[in-house]
């Protein structure tokens, strides 16, 4: 918009002009009206159909023929694959509702009382196998003299009821068959053997150190020049 | 005619009665049509299509209206005018023309231009066709706003639009009402000189 622009239209009178307007009445208007809104007459009356349709027999029309016939028969051949039994079927078929009687079982619950777990008793169970593991305990133990007879005390883990005793204890049974062998490997690790095996060392002699590695007490000094 | 009777007349679709109305109000709705539409034409496509949907909310309301007919007459003929306008304002995206002034029609004669116009003496012929030489926005703003005396709030409810877009439009409106004042004014003068 310019900016010399100045609004000198008085809104005022422009309403009162406008809605003073007084259009004459015409009858040609209303007229024109019902014409306008007049309704759609139905129309009965059907219009002849020509009987003949000449139908030219071309190469177009035999060739949409052909291929609608083709796509027929594709039809045909395809849907023979499908088997709709299957659905139908399904559809037909209303399940029964029958109830069984296993499902409708009462089952009593068992009380299965269960003994209390006896508490973890620690048992040093020393059996034969265990020689393996623990030979690198009993190394230390070897003798130097092969001939020591060793007896050889098997551990047997006495069933104890007692729950609040947990240290167990163990019976000491002494082998009966004696091992004159200085294999001390199936030498049981409780502490009374190793009490017992323990044995004095043999003190080896000492040889005196060389004189060569001796410093002469007198070594003449080196002169600083 | 009472307004029951009147009810039951218009629900028969009775003619003489429908005739009657048309012809008492038609002073009234042609006026109104003709500001709101661009030419003579579309007036009368304007005033008969407001006029039906017009006795169609009165029939469908009935049950409401216990005010005046010629009250929810004057109002629902505007509203069903505004209907027409902006059902039928698509058409002028495409129809629009803009036209490349002539040359030869070109007015050198710098003191044409300052002749002073009696804005207040302007006639009705002038100002209707000034009117409908408006866009269908800022005629429709126009008429809402100034004519009608709706506020921008309620214009823009009934236009569907922003109340910024009416404020915008109607000064548009102004500044182009003037403006084709203007020049109908003067080419009525140029028109009776020749």
């Amino acid at each position: 918009m310019s900016r010399h622009f100045n609004y000198e239209l008085d809104e005022r009178r422009i309403k009162l002009l406008l809605k003073s307007n007084a259009m004459p009445y015409k009858e040609d208007v209303w007229s024109e009206y019902v014409e306008k809104t007049k309704p759609l007459v139905k129309v009965n009356k059907i219009p002849n159909i020509k009987t003949t349709v000449p139908i030219a027999i071309n190469k177009g029309v035999v060739l949409t023929v052909a291929f609608v016939i083709l796509i027929f028969s594709f039809t045909f051949v395809i849907a023979k694959f499908v088997d709709f039994s299957g659905t139908v079927k399904n559809e037909n078929k209303s399940r029964a509702l029958v109830p069984e009687a296993d499902n409708f079982k009462t089952t009593e619950l068992q009380k299965v009382v269960e003994p209390k777990k006896e508490a973890e008793q620690k048992v040093a169970i020393v059996s034969a196998d265990s020689t393996a593991i623990n030979t690198a305990t009993t190394q230390t133990i070897i003798v130097a003299t092969p001939t020591v007879n060793t007896t050889n005390y098997t551990s047997v883990n006495t069933n104890t009821t007692n729950n609040s005793q947990q240290i167990t204890s163990a019976r000491i049974i002494p082998d009966s068959v004696n091992k004159n062998t200085g294999d001390t490997t199936a030498s049981n690790t409780t502490k009374i053997n190793s009490k017992k095996k323990k044995k004095t060392v043999e003190a080896l002699e000492t040889k005196p150190l060389t004189t060569e590695l001796t410093i002469p007490a007198e070594e003449p000094e080196l002169e600083l020049r | 005619m009472a307004d029951n009777e009147l009810i039951i007349a218009l629900s028969k679709n009775d003619p003489k009665t429908k005739r009657d109305l048309f012809e008492n109000y038609y002073q009234l709705m042609a006026g109104i049509a003709v500001r709101y539409s661009k030419n003579d034409a579309q007036s009368k496509e304007l005033l008969f299509a407001a006029f039906d949907n017009t006795l169609q909310a009165f029939l469908n309301n009935r049950s409401k209206s216990e005010v005046d007919f010629d009250g929810f007459f004057e109002k629902q003929f505007v509203i069903e005018a505004v209907q027409f306008i902006k059902a039928i304002r698509s058409e002028y995206y495409v129809a629009s023309t803009v036209y490349a002034p002539n040359d030869k029609d070109k007015n050198y004669n710098l003191f044409d231009n300052n002749e002073i116009i009696d804005f207040n003496a302007v006639e009705m012929p002038v100002l209707i066709k000034s009117f409908q030489e408006l866009v269908p926005s800022q005629r429709l703003v126009f008429n809402l706003f100034v004519i009608e005396g709706m506020d921008l709030l309620a214009i823009s409810e009934l236009l569907e639009a922003s109340e910024q877009a009416v404020k915008s439009n109607l000064e548009k409106a102004r500044y182009n009402l003037q403006k084709n004042i203007e020049k109908n004014v003067k080419f009525v003068k140029h028109e009776q000189a020749l």
